[in-house]
This record gives C-alpha cells, structure tokens and sequence, in this order.
C-alpha cells in the first residue's frame, strides 16, 4: 500500500477509532514512513472540530497538533539512533 | 415490525409527552468523549435544525448533560457541564444552591462548609432547570482537621455510551 492510500486511511480513522488507536497508528505510520508529518495535520483535524477551549489567539485548541508532533519528531530522532 | 415497535417505544421514553418538547430536536452523536480526549459531543445537527450556541442537550428529558458550543450547518458540537474545570451553578436535593465545578467524566465536585448537611443519593440539578438533575451525590469527603467538605457528584448515565440527545432550543 502506498502512503496516500494510508493517508486516506488514517484521516479516515480519525473520525472512526478511539484516540488511542488513531496514536498508534500515527506511531507505526511514522515508523514506516520517512517524515510522517501527515500526522500533524490529522491533529489539527481533531482539534478543530472536536476541541473546545482556544489557546492564546486560536479559536481551537493545539494538544493533539502538538501531540502528534512530538511524536513525529521522536519517531525521527528514534529511526536515526537505530540505523 | 417488532424493531419498529421498539424504536417507537425508545423514542417516546426519549421525547417523553409530545407537547412538552416540542422546541426540542433529537439528536444523533457523531462522536461521544472517549473517541477524543476532549470532553466534547459531536452532533447531527446544525443551524439548518435551529441549533444555536448555548442551547442545552440531554439525555431523555431529565438529565441535561452540558450545552452547544460550536453550530455549523449540519453539525454541532457540545461540551458537557462537567467538563474539567467548568463551573456552574447547582441547587441540591432542591434547597441548597451552589456552584460544580467539573471534573470529567459526567463527574462533579462540590466543595461546600461542613455543617451543611447533605446526604449520599441527594439529587443535584442545574439552577436553570429545575426539575431536571445533573446527578446524585455519590460520596463526600471530609476530615476533622478541614472545614470543608468535597463532595463528588456522578451523573447516573454512561456518557460513554450515549448515542442519542435531545437538544432544547433556548427561548
């Protein structure tokens, strides 16, 4: 399966799978594939149509953009120590 | 016909006596809090049914479970009154007004003077909506030393498992 079928299928699964599973699944993603930063924008996502309280001068929240950006960045750090 | 028969009898427990609700719209829930952690309902509905931000959503007719925070034109979303850190101001047992504060989960805290007397099992509801209940008092806790007393309040429906609400339309 290519990346932008898995694409298709992670955002589809934002709105389908409990938040811990669409994490892991971030996880794997990012652990399959070269700058997974397609997660980021699935956090995004989340927080804009789910999230209630702004932060600072955004009407949404950021916790799951930041979540899954630091999951990329350590996904990132974690691949180059194991080559 | 049996499935019909059920779903007439789940909707009319739902919508209790038609007259009284009739500025109410029953709604779907697209995404309940454990699909997210953000204490939020997404809904089927939307300005085109005539939700507007700070109309109230319950869960068959007496227990109201938060408000619309978001309208957009097909979907609407809704934070729970006992959402962290969201206060509101509560009657228990129908005599003693004070404030919730939310703590997640359909849970509430109160935290009131020792010497007022309340009692496990009292209904709380919000001072909007008598008649209605937000939950029960399911322990209260206090020390010798403090003179307060924390008591926690649950609400009696799993929100983790509801898929339908009723959205009253604000006067």
């Amino acid at each position: 399966m290519n990346r932008l079928a898995l694409d298709i299928i992670f955002f589809l699964s934002v709105f389908l799978f409990p938040w811990w599973l669409v994490m892991v699944f971030g996880v794997v993603l990012a652990f399959i594939f070269k700058n997974y930063f397609e997660i980021v924008f699935a956090g995004i996502i989340i927080d804009m149509i789910f999230g209630d309280k702004g932060i600072f001068l955004l009407p949404f929240p950021i916790f799951y953009t930041l979540l899954f950006l630091i999951i990329v960045v350590l996904v990132n750090l974690v691949k180059t120590r194991l080559r | 016909m049996e499935t019909l028969r059920e779903e007439n009898i789940r909707l009319k427990k739902t919508l209790g006596r038609k007259e009284e609700f009739k500025d109410a719209t029953i709604a779907n829930v697209l995404s309940r809090p454990n699909k997210t952690l953000y204490d939020t309902f997404l809904l089927d509905v939307g300005m085109s049914d005539g939700i507007r931000v700070g109309d109230v959503f319950s869960y068959e007719k007496l227990n109201i479970l938060g408000e619309i925070i978001r309208v957009d034109n097909k979907t609407s979303l809704a934070r729970l009154f006992s959402s962290p850190d969201i206060e509101s101001r509560v009657v228990i047992s129908d005599s003693i007004a004070t404030s919730a504060t939310g703590i997640g989960g359909g849970n509430f805290e109160i935290i009131m003077p020792k010497d007022i007397t309340v009692s496990e099992g009292m209904s709380v509801h919000l001072e909007e909506f008598p008649g209605t209940k937000i939950g029960y008092i399911e322990s209260i806790k206090l020390t010798d030393s403090d003179s307060f007393q924390r008591i926690l309040v649950r609400n009696p429906v799993n929100i983790f498992q509801v898929d339908e609400v009723l959205v009253y339309h604000k006067q």
